[in-house]
């Protein structure tokens, strides 16, 4: 019914599984009634389905962080260098851990670890506009009129669970945090706006808002006042001012207010050495933030990093955004690494597209969705591996293309999320996780 | 000196006058009824004949309705629906001291707010809420495509009352400048936001934008697949794309090139290209045979609005109803085919609307004076909601609260006599409040829950405790408040007024007079301080009730 091919791999008598397709088809329902989309994440049916999905694979990856280069990086100057070619005008390449693969110069640290990664550099998009762009490549569909996908963090709050066993706790503060976003930070869509990425700022600037601006004492009266107004509204009214789960949401807001879970935003409590490898910038303190949240059960952290956009003087523009991205990356990547995280943690970087191979009068670079990079690290991504190939000679053909929707069947598999299962959008049409299909070269 | 002294006459001034609304001695009438006799006689045909419908309905099915709302309830529901905010303590003490507004307080309220000369919060705001369904709230192409000019546009049509057909014929239809002619924005905001063309007006696209915003179908599911449900294939809706395929972008503005063709490739992916006739989905015999016309867009532009075509009725009567109530009569609001039948509360109205010569002002008058406008909203069982029997709660837009916030700062009422500066300040704090709130564009009619940044932005955000703090501008309501009314009982009253546009119940008067009790200078302030924040925070603040 709901299910495509995918469904008859498993054994029909598993009777976990029959439950599950029954849990499954309510929370479907759950999310198309109407009105009900507030409640979605605090049903107890996709809680329990969520936590299912959490144990049926204690080796899969529990947490995203999204490098996102705002503006669309250049795949030439970054990770799929051509020197030598005339595409290139001029601009070098370097050696990497991986033999015979080079980067562009600027990314001297991230060379020496790309044995660690997979590198695909033949992504294919089919929009060159900076927010159709963003939104294929963090949907991984097309802008529809009818319905609004879920990025990729919605979908993987949704469908793991608040409470992190592995961890023994339950996650406080936001799943899905954008640092430093652009105008298009990843949304819930048909998933419901609570499924929106919590979004802040450079993270030496504090959480904005989560701060109470009275003392608790007052808090507390201000509260008490609160309730005399919630029971006058209440009278006659109960069922509905129950279904707005206005003081839920008060109250969760309230438990982030005062959780310790925030301290996870707090980068200066990382040693001084660690915190200057990162960078001393905004975005070296954002990937170090996403590496701390992902410790306390946060589900997908985007990392933006703007200024990629370089129609003109693109040699210098790229170059300047390489010494920020550059340092950030590899530390990341390292201190993951050092703390045995990188099974669980994966770490993609990604822009919503290319740049042209050739060079316009202004030495500038325009959009190219043709064939781009994307850089993967973690989870049981394979470790020093190269997918597809870009021309040359500038042309649009590609070698092993992978599709925006092929890019986010492989993530959700990489989390063990049945990628074909679908929403119901509210035109009642069925929407896939993900459109593609995973590419099984990427995996060890 | 002269400007202390002028400071001094001024300040004195405004707080005398500010004294005059919180005292609330009894004043003279204000001429500000604008008359509305004309057309009276069918109006009030029009209105008997829904509150029948709805009363049988009601009856027939055994349904008890929620009792009718209290004259303030309604008047926040207007003030939401229409201004995208709420009522001012100046104007409510005008409703209360205005002997003819207790005729018909209803249509005292609808009138004051929509048929103004001078006042265009309505028309501003309506403005953009249409403007969302036919244009959506993306900026588009940078030079091809003009938002801003467009929703001025649009709020002209509706601050001067143009039939709504005559506004959507030339949505469709124009020629010319998106810069000098706004309305050719509707074309242009569908360049390179479809799939199916490059630099020009994407046909498709704005196929489906003219069945979802003014014919309540969505035929663009079968731009894809033959429509599951419906009877709509993918021909129809090609066709309807191809009024559009000779639609383009010149120096001239949009234009349409008589040898352009629209092609489709059939079947997708062979490669070989089709051309299709424009042709219409379903009564055919409204579309004037007459092809010598420069232009095939007024060939549809006469179809969607045609008087017989119901479909246009009642699509722009759905949305209008969800706009004043919150939720659209018919759900989805941009596809009324899917439910089966429409009901006959949304074919009555249309039938109204069309009789009234597509007259948005008539039609809104209608929806506010039917008995379904005008109940509580008390939980009568699930009968009751679905007969529209009680007043639904739904979510505010942003735009609403941030409104509400701004308009329960100020005892006056703010914005149409505002300065340029001023609005410039508000404008900005304005933007980068619905932003954090979380703006659902063209999703804005659909339902949803409330969200933790949300309820952050209300309980700690710099807006709002900049406007109760204890401390504030002395031009803004808390300070005004703690200074000048005459007691603790009559500043909780005013609290509430500003706030939530009714009076608290004795239960919470006398909660929030022990609060206060004994409480001098600061220590009082503070009191107060924190009664508008639990009032502002509660979910009568955020939800439409």
């Amino acid at each position: 019914m709901s299910r495509q091919s995918a469904s008859f791999l498993s054994p029909q008598s598993d009777p976990l599984r029959h439950a599950t397709e029954h849990l499954r088809f309510h929370r479907r329902r759950f999310i198309a009634g109407a009105g009900a989309a507030g409640l979605a994440w605090m049903n107890p049916l996709a809680e329990l389905l969520a936590r299912d999905a959490e144990q049926k694979n204690s080796q899969s990856a529990q947490s995203l962080i999204l490098i996102w280069l705002g503006g669309g990086a250049s795949q030439l100057e970054t990770f799929d260098p051509h020197p030598g070619a005339k595409i290139a005008y001029g601009s070098q390449a370097i050696k990497t851990s991986i033999p015979g693969i080079q980067l562009a110069t600027g990314l001297e640290q991230l060379a020496g670890e790309l044995h660690r990664t997979t590198l695909i550099r033949s992504i294919v998009s089919k929009e060159g506009d900076h927010e159709r762009g963003t939104y294929a490549l963090k949907t991984g569909y097309r802008p529809d009129p009818t319905a609004v996908h879920p990025s990729i963090g919605s979908i993987l709050c949704h469908e793991l669970p608040q409470e992190v066993t592995r961890l023994g706790l339950r996650t406080e503060i936001p799943r899905f945090v954008s640092i430093m976003p652009n105008q298009w930070p990843g949304r819930g869509g048909l998933l419901g706006a609570e499924y929106d990425a919590f979004k802040t700022y450079d993270p030496a600037r504090g959480i904005p808002d989560v701060r109470a601006r009275v003392p608790e004492d007052r808090y507390e009266q201000r509260m008490t006042g609160l309730n005399q107004i919630e029971q006058a509204f209440m009278q006659r009214r109960r069922r509905f001012v129950q279904e707005t789960i206005h003081r839920e949401t008060l109250q969760q807001a309230h438990t982030m207010m005062t959780s310790d879970q925030l301290r996870a935003f707090d980068v200066t409590e990382e040693s001084q050495s660690l915190q200057d490898r990162y960078g001393d910038r905004p975005f070296g303190r954002g990937c170090l933030a996403a590496r701390r949240l992902t410790e306390v059960g946060v589900r997908c952290v985007e990392v933006t990093l703007n200024g990629w956009d370089s129609h003109a003087n693109n040699h210098n523009m790229q170059a300047e955004q390489k010494a920020a991205l550059d340092p950030a990356i590899t530390t990341l990547i390292q201190d993951l690494a050092d703390r045995d995280a990188l099974r669980r943690t994966v770490v993609v970087c990604l822009s919503e597209f290319g740049r042209t191979p050739k060079l316009n009068g202004l030495e500038g670079r325009d959009h190219w969705p043709h064939g781009f990079s994307a850089l993967m690290v973690g989870g049981r991504f394979r470790q020093g591996y190269v997918h597809g190939a870009t021309d040359p000679e500038g042309g649009k053909e590609v070698e092993s293309p992978v599709h925006v929707g092929d890019l986010h069947a492989s993530l959700l598999q990489a989390f063990d999320i049945d990628y074909t299962y679908e929403n119901i959008s509210r035109t009642q049409r069925p929407i896939a996780l993900a459109e593609g299909t995973p590419i099984t070269d990427l995996y060890q | 000196m002269r400007n202390l002294i002028f400071l001094l006459v001024v300040f004195g001034g405004l707080l005398g006058y500010v004294g005059y609304f919180i005292s609330a001695s009894p004043a003279e009438a204000r001429p500000d009824i604008a008359p509305w006799e004309t057309k009276e006689i069918a109006f009030q045909a029009a209105s008997l004949r829904v509150e029948r419908l709805l009363e049988e309905k009601w009856q027939a099915e055994q349904i008890e309705p929620a009792p009718k709302a209290d004259d303030l309830a309604i008047a926040r529901r207007l003030g939401l629906a229409l201004l995208g905010s709420i009522p001012s303590l100046e104007e409510l003490r005008q409703f209360e001291q205005d002997s003819r507004a207790k005729e018909d307080p209803v249509q005292w309220w609808v009138s004051k707010w929509i048929d103004s000369e001078e006042d265009r919060r309505f028309s501003e705001y309506f403005g953009e809420r249409w403007a969302r369904a036919f244009v959506g709230n993306h900026n588009g192409v940078l030079l091809l495509y003009r938002r801003r000019r467009f929703v001025s546009w649009l709020s002209d049509q509706l601050h001067e009352n143009r039939p709504f057909d005559l506004v959507v014929r030339e949505m469709i239809a124009s020629d010319g400048l998106w810069t000098d002619k706004p309305q050719t924005n509707f074309i242009t905001a569908a360049i390179n936001r479809g799939t199916s063309v490059k630099n020009n007006p994407d046909p498709e696209l704005l196929a489906g934008t003219v069945g979802r915003a003014f014919l309540g179908i969505r035929l663009d599911c079968a731009q894809c697949h033959d429509h599951p449900f419906e009877a709509w294939t993918q021909r129809d809706f090609y066709e309807l794309a191809a009024f559009f395929g000779q639609t383009k972008t010149s120096l001239v503005g949009i234009q349409d090139r008589k040898q352009a063709k629209f092609k489709v490739e059939d079947p997708p992916g062979s490669g070989t290209k089709v051309v299709i006739e424009p042709d219409v989905p379903f009564l055919g015999e409204l579309l004037t045979k007459d092809k010598s016309w420069a232009n095939p867009r007024r060939r549809l532009a006469d179809w969607v609005t045609h008087p017989e075509n119901e479909y246009f009725a009642q699509a722009i009567v759905n949305r209008t109803w969800a706009l004043m109530v919150g939720r659209p009569l018919v759900e989805p609001v941009d596809d009324l085919t899917s439910v089966g039948e429409v009901s006959d509360l949304l074919q009555v109205l249309a039938e109204e609307f069309v009789k009234s010569g597509f007259d948005m002002k008539d039609l809104i008058r209608l929806i506010a004076a039917t008995p379904a406008f005008q109940r509580e909203s008390f939980d009568m069982g699930p009968e009751a909601e679905k007969a529209w029997a009680s007043f639904p709660l739904t979510r505010l837009r942003p735009e609403q609260v941030i409104g509400g916030v701004l308009q329960a700062s100020s005892l006056q009422t703010i914005d149409y006599e505002a300065s340029f500066l001023f609005r410039l300040a508000r404008d900005f704090g304005i933007s980068d409040f619905v932003k954090r709130y979380g703006d659902q564009g063209e999703e804005e009619l659909r339902e949803q829950g409330g969200t933790i940044p949300q309820r952050l932005l209300m309980m700690n955000g710099k807006l709002l405790s900049e406007k109760i703090k204890e401390d504030g501008s002395p031009f803004e309501s808390p300070q005004q408040l703690a200074t000048l009314a005459p007691n603790d009982a009559q500043m909780v009253e005013i609290a509430y007024l500003i706030t939530l546009t009714r009076r608290p119940t004795w239960q919470e008067q006398k909660y929030f007079l022990e609060a206060l009790k004994e409480k001098k200078g600061r220590a009082r302030k503070r009191a107060l301080e924190d009664l508008l924040w639990s009032l502002m925070n509660s979910t009568e603040f955020s939800w439409n009730h």
